[in-house]
Parts: structure tokens; C-alpha cells; sequence
């Protein structure tokens, strides 16, 4: 025969494991009198902030499809004459694009031989290790990377005698994809991969990049707690300013804008799926963040 | 003021952060609906006009707060994420630890049910209100309760099958 339990009292005693702190009571009572019972939590800023999001989308969308067709369709200049192609290269629009490719080319070329080198945590791996010997000497270091400036700048130009001007600003718009994922590897140097501040596990690139869609909290994996972002990972997140801001010149400079967008969407990608795995910075504590 | 607040807490902290936890099945969410729930009460205690006790008045602030959270696009998300990336370990730390937990079997069978049925069965057993106060509270008709409630016990019947529970025999059998 079974043995009849009484279901209430079992299930109250069992839900007595939920309960309020002491000391959480009193952290209550004192938050909601301090604060007059006007602000009980942020709920506004997650929709308003998502609303805004969707909102810019869809905005930039509509003005992508209503782009101006003259950008698209920009002929080069036929020339028969090579003494008048000479003297007019100098007030042609195309020069002063090549020109700037070219300055853009270089300075992300040095950039990327200074990354290479500075980067903490690259510095273990046999590749860059032998990278490192091959600019071991300061002659070296001068000539490796001067010669590669000098190489692809010659490729620019033999590129931008042949095409026309729309391609060049195509290929002026990738090399500054290059150049703002260079400087964002540049700020994160002398970052490691993001852990657990309990146990010290290192959060893989799957677990992070599922942690950037948790609105402000997120459980380690191996020990469970809970962990928050911290307010210097917040801060973190002002690197996505510099391709809004190289981005925006881009514009100013007359790149079509379905162009900018999609370098731009380019390293928003790079950000997401690389630097944030380094720039996300997890604290034991809730702490504000802004 | 902060003694009134500070007898409620005392009286009916634990009690509204329990049902708040039978929503939402997560201890933190449980805590920032209670914290909600005592931020609205102290800008709004003079709408109460006492018609209910005010343990039913912040029952029903509970519970719409609970909702709130359950039908908020950030729960959806966060369930839809999980299901996602989390297919072996769509758990909660909670969750775990109930399951791990002999003790706990029967907060673990309750949290398998469906919300409605769910909290008929929370107001029924645990905060020992009668269908009528429960159809007052969520603002149903005492039929719908009444249905709701048998349903949710016969399930919870099915899956408590090793004991014989005294209180989930049927009520017109008049065993509680």
C-alpha cells in the first residue's frame, strides 16, 4: 500500500531554499528610499535601444536602394594623346584618388609590420617568431617594410592606370577595411582572450560570440557562476568609433555609399566575430555601466 | 513609510519572491520582479484601497510583473539563444541543482508544467487561496480555475506516480 504524503506541506518546505537575505532586505528598503520609488530598473533602455538599432537599419537600407546611379556609372577619361594625359593627370580627380590609395597603402603596410611585431599574444607562435628574425636588425626593419610600401604602391598604380576612377575608390575602400582592422588589432595588442573571473576559463569564440546576444549577464560554463561586463568592457566597445569615423570621410570624400556601407560592414564583422573576444571583459560583480 | 515596507518584506518577502521564482524558474529574474514589485508599491501604496488583503494586492502585482517578463522579447530571445547554442545545456543553474536535488522532486515535476497550469497549482497549494480568490487575481472566471486545476493536478498526478500524494486526489472526493 502507498503511503499517503500530505503534497502542500511537503512543497512549502521544499521552496523554503528561495528566500531573501537579510541584509538584501535592508539593500531594498534602502534603494527604493533613496530613490523615492521613481527608478526601479532600466527596462526602457533595452527596447529603446533595439528600436533605435532596427530603426537605423532599415534607415540605411532605404538610402542604399535610393543611392545615386551617377556613382555607379562613372566612365574613364579617354585620352589619345600621352603628352595631354600627363599634364591633365594632375587636375583629374582620379590622381588625387590614387595618390591618397597610395598613402593609405602605405601607412597600413607599416601598420601591419607594427602590429605583427607588438602583439603579446601572437608572440609564442612559430610564424611569428620567424617574422620577428627576419626583422631582427634595424636595416631590416627599414627595408622589408619600405619595400613592401614601394611593391604594392607600384601595384596601385599599375591597377589605377588600367581601371576607372569607381574602381579605385572600390579598392581605396578595402584597403581601409585593412587598415581599420589593423588598428584594431593595434588596440588590442596587449589583450588576451576573455575568462572567467571565478575560474579563470577561457571563453571560446562560440560561448563569446553567444554571450554578445545576453543582454548583461552570462554563466561560465565550466564553474556555472554568474558573470556580468564590466565597466572597462564597456569602454572597450568605443573602438567601433574609428571605422564609423574613417567610414564617414570615406563619404565626405564621394566613395558611393552602397560602397562605404559594405566596408563598413566588413569590419563590424571582423569586430563581432575577432575583437570582441578580446575586448569583452567580464567582472564577479554587477557593476553599472554607464 | 520604511517601516511599513520593512514589515512587508518581512511578511511577504520570501512568499511573493517564491512565486516570482515559480514564473520565471530563475532566482535573479525572481529578485528584480520582487525589487519591481516593492519600487511600484512604494509609489503607488496610496491606490490601494483595500478592497483585497494586501497580500493578494501584491500577489497580483507579482504575477503581472512575472508575465511582463515572460512575454518581454528579451525572455524570448534569451529561451530562442539558448535553444540555439544551448541544446544539451538549455538548464538553468537552478534547474540543475533542483534535478540534482532529491529533495526538491516535487518543485522539479511542477516547474515541467505549463505556466497557466503552473500557477494555479502555486496560488492553490502554496499560497493556500481558494479558486474563487485565485479567479479574483487572475482575473478569471472560477470555472476556468476549476478546469485548470484539474487538469494540472491530473498531470502532476501522472508524472508522481511512485506516491500517493494526499491533496491530488480529486476535490470532489473531499480527501483535503
Amino acid at each position: 500500500m502507498k503511503i499517503e504524503k500530505p503534497f502542500k506541506e511537503a512543497w512549502k518546505k521544499e521552496l523554503d531554499f528561495i528566500y531573501m537575505k537579510p541584509e538584501m532586505k535592508e539593500e531594498l528598503i534602502k534603494k527604493v528610499i533613496s530613490q523615492g520609488g521613481l527608478s526601479s530598473s532600466g527596462k526602457w533602455t533595452y527596447p529603446t535601444v533595439m528600436a533605435t538599432f532596427a530603426l537605423g537599419i532599415v534607415f540605411f537600407l532605404v538610402i542604399t536602394i535610393q543611392g545615386n546611379p551617377q556613382y555607379l556609372t562613372g566612365s574613364p577619361t579617354q585620352a589619345t594623346n600621352t603628352f595631354l594625359l600627363i599634364e591633365r593627370l594632375f587636375y583629374t580627380e582620379k590622381f588625387y584618388w590614387v595618390a591618397g590609395t597610395i598613402l593609405l597603402e602605405t601607412i597600413t603596410v607599416l601598420l601591419f609590420f607594427e602590429v605583427i611585431k607588438k602583439t603579446k599574444r601572437w608572440q609564442s607562435k612559430q610564424k611569428i617568431r620567424y617574422f620577428n628574425k627576419l626583422l631582427a636588425t634595424k636595416r631590416r626593419n627599414l627595408l622589408i617594410p619600405g619595400f613592401c610600401c614601394i611593391f604594392f604602391g607600384a601595384v596601385i598604380a599599375y591597377i589605377a592606370s588600367i581601371v576607372s576612377l569607381n574602381t579605385i575608390q572600390i579598392l581605396a575602400s578595402f584597403i581601409m577595411v585593412l587598415f581599420n582592422c589593423l588598428l584594431m588589432l593595434w588596440f588590442i595588442r596587449k589583450l588576451n582572450k576573455s575568462t572567467c573571473p571565478h575560474c579563470g576559463y577561457t571563453f571560446s569564440r562560440k560561448e563569446l560570440f553567444k554571450n554578445t546576444w545576453s543582454t548583461y549577464r552570462v554563466k561560465c560554463n565550466r564553474c556555472e557562476e554568474e558573470v556580468y561586463y564590466s565597466y572597462s568592457s564597456s569602454k572597450n566597445y568605443l573602438y567601433m568609433f574609428i571605422p564609423i569615423i574613417t567610414h564617414y570621410g570615406l563619404g565626405f570624400l564621394g566613395i558611393p555609399f552602397a560602397i562605404a556601407v559594405f566596408s563598413y560592414l566588413l569590419v563590424g564583422l571582423f569586430f563581432n566575430f575577432y575583437i570582441m573576444n578580446f575586448t569583452t571583459i567580464y567582472s564577479e560583480k554587477d557593476e553599472p555601466l554607464w | 513609510m520604511q517601516k511599513h515596507l520593512e514589515e512587508v518584506l518581512e511578511l511577504y518577502g520570501d512568499y511573493l519572491l517564491r512565486i516570482a521564482y515559480t514564473y520565471v524558474k530563475d532566482k535573479r529574474i525572481a529578485e528584480e520582479i520582487l525589487q519591481d514589485v516593492i519600487f511600484a508599491y512604494y509609489r503607488k501604496h496610496g491606490q490601494y484601497r483595500g478592497e483585497a488583503t494586501l497580500k493578494t494586492y501584491l500577489t497580483r502585482m507579482t504575477i503581472n510583473r512575472s508575465y511582463d517578463h515572460l512575454r518581454s522579447w528579451k525572455n524570448k530571445k534569451e529561451l530562442l539563444m539558448k535553444k540555439i547554442f544551448d541544446k544539451d545545456k538549455s538548464k538553468s543553474v537552478e534547474m540543475c541543482y533542483i534535478e540534482n536535488e532529491e529533495k526538491l522532486e516535487i518543485t522539479r515535476i511542477v516547474f515541467t508544467l505549463k505556466v497557466k497550469q503552473r500557477e494555479i497549482i502555486l496560488l492553490y497549494y502554496y499560497a493556500d487561496h481558494t479558486t474563487k480568490e485565485i479567479a479574483e487575481i487572475l482575473n478569471k472566471p472560477e470555472s476556468t480555475i476549476k478546469s485548470r486545476l484539474q487538469k494540472a493536478r491530473a498531470e502532476l498526478r501522472g508524472k508522481l506516480q511512485d506516491t500517493d500524494w494526499e491533496v491530488l486526489v480529486d476535490e470532489n472526493r473531499k480527501t483535503f
